[in-house]
């Protein structure tokens, strides 16, 4: 049960962060596989069953770009910040500096 | 691409919108195969089935991968969630009681009496079912008309304070909701009964029993009383709390329900046969029926009478 309770609660709390960490990543273009390759060399790994979705996601409210196009003879679907979406990183990323410090001043 | 990777996209396709199909699966499908080249890179061979499995699992279940890209959905959402759990088990808490009582009244008096336990089972069973269905509909037309009218975000402290139809008092006590949404599933099973929407089992000993005429002049009382009661413990949904006004308006009512209970009690014949099936001595049993109607009513007149007490208890209580 413990160790259940600490899953959920550590869900709960990358959820919001993990929103960011893409965000972030994706003001350089990438595909899904560099993007969470990219992700984990920056010691945030996320599954692809997440990852994915949350592309579309955040591309359906209009946050992130995408494009289909040949790279290595393949077609690849390439995702990059949305001017809307670098507007909304900046506020994001104000809460998130002001929470975490904050954070900091209680514990 | 390897069949295993195939089946797997195949599956999750099958999950997903019309629309995204081929898109979401030809995404996956390219992300999949560069997962397998590194891997293959790193080991220097082709993966083998196992290997091949590990990575998909990385990907998760198709049908939890698909569920993630549709967009998120519930029929009552966390907000009403709760009040609507309370309501469903005290509904069905009473139909269960009730059923089990019937249930057993079948076991002691029928000559049948295992088939007479299914029938009162099945009978109740789908009433449970239905009842259920009613309720989660409400509530999610409920929930809703929150998301719409966005109501409960739209909290105002002095329309709270600001009291029911005009009445303003001091809060006394605060009111369990589980009371009232007991109170309002009992009362509400009364209803439908006494409206004759819900018809119980009524054969006893043999025979078939109904109320006589001599019920109709309590009909329009009872009525009157369910719905005013109703409306009482609607109130007390909205705003759980004891107010001098709300006490002794349930002071009133039950003071009416307890004259109704002594006069029920004092009227005779109340219960009739209606069809002899098989009973040898049919006035024997109508007397047993017509007693236990007495007890009944002695014990609601009783409860009443509690109740009435309470109320002027709280009332005058410094």
């Amino acid at each position: 049960m413990p160790s259940e309770l600490i899953d959920k609660l550590r869900l709960e709390l990358r959820r919001g962060s993990l929103t960011i960490a893409v965000l972030a990543q994706l003001r350089s273009e990438h595909y899904g596989y560099t993007l969470r390759k990219a992700l984990a060399d920056l010691g945030l790994a996320i599954d692809e069953g997440t990852l994915y979705p949350l592309l579309r996601r955040l591309e359906a409210q209009g946050l992130l770009t995408s494009e289909w196009r040949e790279e290595d003879k393949r077609e690849k679907r390439f995702y990059r910040l949305s001017p809307e979406g670098r507007a909304i990183l900046k506020q994001l990323l104000d809460e998130w500096r002001s929470l975490n410090s904050a954070l900091d001043n209680i514990v | 691409m390897n069949t295993l990777v195939e089946h797997y996209l195949m599956q999750l396709q099958t999950f997903l919108p019309a629309k995204q199909r081929e898109d979401i699966a030809a995404e996956l499908r390219e992300s999949i195969r560069s997962a397998v080249e590194d891997r293959e890179r790193e080991l220097g061979r082709a993966l083998a089935d196992d290997e091949l499995n590990s990575v998909l699992e990385g990907f998760g279940h198709p049908m939890l991968v698909a569920g993630r890209y549709l967009p998120m959905q519930h029929l009552i959402g966390p907000d009403v969630f709760p009040l609507y759990w309370y309501v469903l088990q005290a509904v069905l808490i009473v139909i269960t009681v009730i059923g089990g009582l019937l249930a057993g009244i079948a076991l002691l008096t029928e000559p049948r009496a295992v088939q007479a336990v299914v029938q009162v089972a099945v009978r109740f069973l789908w009433l449970a079912l239905e009842a259920a269905a009613i309720v989660t509909l409400v509530f999610a037309v409920l929930d809703q008309a929150k998301a719409r009218f966005s109501f409960l975000e739209k909290f105002d402290a002095r329309k709270i304070t600001a009291g029911i139809w005009g009445v303003r008092a001091a809060p006394l006590s605060p009111i369990s909701r589980h009371d009232t949404v007991f109170e309002i599933a009992t009362l509400g099973v009364l209803l439908v009964w006494w409206l004759e929407w819900l018809v119980f089992p009524s054969e006893f000993l043999g025979v078939v029993l109904r109320l006589s005429p001599a019920i109709e002049a309590f009909f329009y009382p009872v009525l009157a009383l369910c719905i005013i009661d109703l409306a009482r413990l609607g109130v007390d949904l909205a705003r759980p709390y004891r107010t001098r006004p709300r006490v002794a308006l349930r002071l009133v009512l039950n003071v009416a329900w307890l004259a109704l209970f002594v006069v029920a009690f004092r009227t005779e014949g109340l219960v009739e046969i209606a069809t002899n099936i098989r009973a040898d001595d049919p006035g024997a049993i109508l007397r047993m029926a017509q007693r236990s109607m007495s007890i009944a009513l002695f014990v609601l007149a009783l409860v009443s009478a509690g109740l009435v007490a309470t109320d002027l208890v709280r009332l005058f209580r410094r």
